[in-house]
């Protein structure tokens, strides 16, 4: 089940990306298992066809999943391929971490409770591992 | 008209337009009203009222032809008051569907048998539901079956002499024009059925934000129910009775205005089935937008 908002500042694409990747790291969604075809999931959400399309293609190109004629789009890895950038990756994780901390700080939380919040997200996705 | 069949397609050629043309309004005047607002209860009044008018003109407008194509005996002004029922789709697409949109505004698109998401907050199921086809492969060899049985029929008729006088060549032509004719019937049945249905399976189906599971289950249901209809309507009914029917006219050519009577009477019968089914599938839609609204309300989220 994915959930975006028409409302939010963040763009229905990285909405859907960031969904759809959660949806990854937390299990919910395994190799081998089939996405819905982008006409059904743009239908649902009632967003263009586009915008599925491209998140669709970009989480193919980063080895998560891939599209075949007659198959549909199937997760393929639940981990990205290696993009050969390990330092770049890191740092276009670390800015999504600051700012995800630093809406915690706006929004009021204490260093106590976005602690403890990121604790338990890091409880939750390596919980198997 | 002592002939039975003359006096019920008489009788049926009357009743049938005044009954097209107040079809529209009764169906709103017999759908509860539910809109809470008093400008939309204002709204629904005005388009009832413009709806009752409407059809009050065009019953008036009708029986004022009806009776001067009798006094008159005009063949193309009986014609005109024969195919007056279509201004049934005036009154129900032009005033019928808003008003009943008016008297029951949570029903929105459901009424065409659509459903849009709505809502800044919106949740979809992440199952492919091209996968759930409920028309199984063995079902279709069954309708390809039947009708290659058909063919079969009607290319032997090719076997048997047709005679060479005016009658036999005009047998001829019609077998030949018969086995050109299955060529749409097939590529309809194989080819435009199986990808409407396809598209059955993928209309949208948004959820409420917390993603319901009655609501899923609601759907699926309605949904099975919508693509093993339009399967046994277009796949296997339609094309089983014009395959038969040109079979048949085939090899008892001279049953000519019986197979036409018939032809009309049967069309005419997968006509109206297909559209009382697609009324009941609107009627499904909308109460299933009911629910989502329901419970996007419990909530708290505004559709």
């Amino acid at each position: 089940m994915i959930t975006i908002s028409l409302t939010s500042p963040v763009p229905l694409h990285d909405q859907l990306v960031g969904e759809l990747r959660r949806l990854l790291a937390t299990g919910k969604l395994r190799t081998g298992d089939e996405l819905p075809p982008v006409r059904q999931l743009a239908g649902d959400l009632g967003i263009n066809l586009n915008t599925v399309a491209r998140a669709y293609r970009d989480l193919t190109e980063v080895g998560l999943l891939a599209s075949g004629r007659g198959r549909g789009t199937v997760v393929i890895a639940t981990v990205e391929r290696p993009s050969g950038r390990p330092t770049e990756e890191k740092k276009r994780v670390e800015a999504a971490l600051g700012a995800a901390l630093a809406d915690a700080k706006i929004a009021g939380l204490t260093q106590v409770e976005a602690r403890s919040m990121l604790e338990r997200q890091i409880e939750r996705l390596w919980k198997n591992d | 008209m002592n002939d039975p069949l003359g006096v019920i397609v008489r009788v049926f050629s009357i009743l049938w337009v005044p009954v097209m043309l107040v079809l529209p309004l009764g169906i709103v005047l017999l759908t509860p009203q539910r809109a809470s607002e008093a400008t939309q209860k204002t709204l629904s009044r005005s388009i009832v009222l413009a709806l009752a008018v409407a059809t009050a003109l065009a019953l008036a407008g009708w029986l004022g032809m009806l009776l001067a194509s009798q006094r008159m005996q005009g063949g193309a002004l009986r014609t005109a008051t024969n195919f007056a029922w279509v201004l049934f789709f005036p009154l129900w697409f032009g005033l019928g569907v808003p008003a009943l949109k008016a008297r029951n505004p949570i029903w929105g698109e459901a009424l065409q048998g659509r459903t849009s998401a709505t809502g800044d907050l919106r949740t979809a199921s992440l199952i492919p539901r091209g996968k759930d086809h409920p028309i199984r492969r063995g079902s279709w060899l069954f309708v390809a079956a039947v009708l290659i049985g058909l063919l079969g029929a009607i290319a032997a008729r090719g076997l048997r002499p047709f005679g060479e006088d005016l009658v036999g060549q005009a047998q001829r032509s019609r077998w030949l024009m018969s086995l050109v004719l299955f060529v749409p019937i097939m590529a309809m049945t194989f080819a435009v059925v199986p990808w409407a249905l396809r598209r059955a399976l993928v209309e949208p189906e948004p959820l409420d934000s917390g993603g319901s599971q009655e609501l899923m289950a609601m759907y699926r249901a309605q949904r099975m129910r919508q693509v093993r209809g339009m399967f046994w309507l277009l796949g296997c009914a339609l094309p089983a009775f014009l395959g038969a029917l040109i079979t048949a006219s085939v090899w008892l050519p001279s049953f000519g205005s019986e197979w036409g009577l018939m032809g009309g009477l049967g069309g005419a019968g997968i006509g109206v089935a297909g559209a009382a089914f697609g009324c009941w599938m609107s009627y499904q839609r909308v109460r299933i937008a009911e629910v989502k609204a329901k419970l996007d309300a419990s909530r708290g989220v505004g559709a």
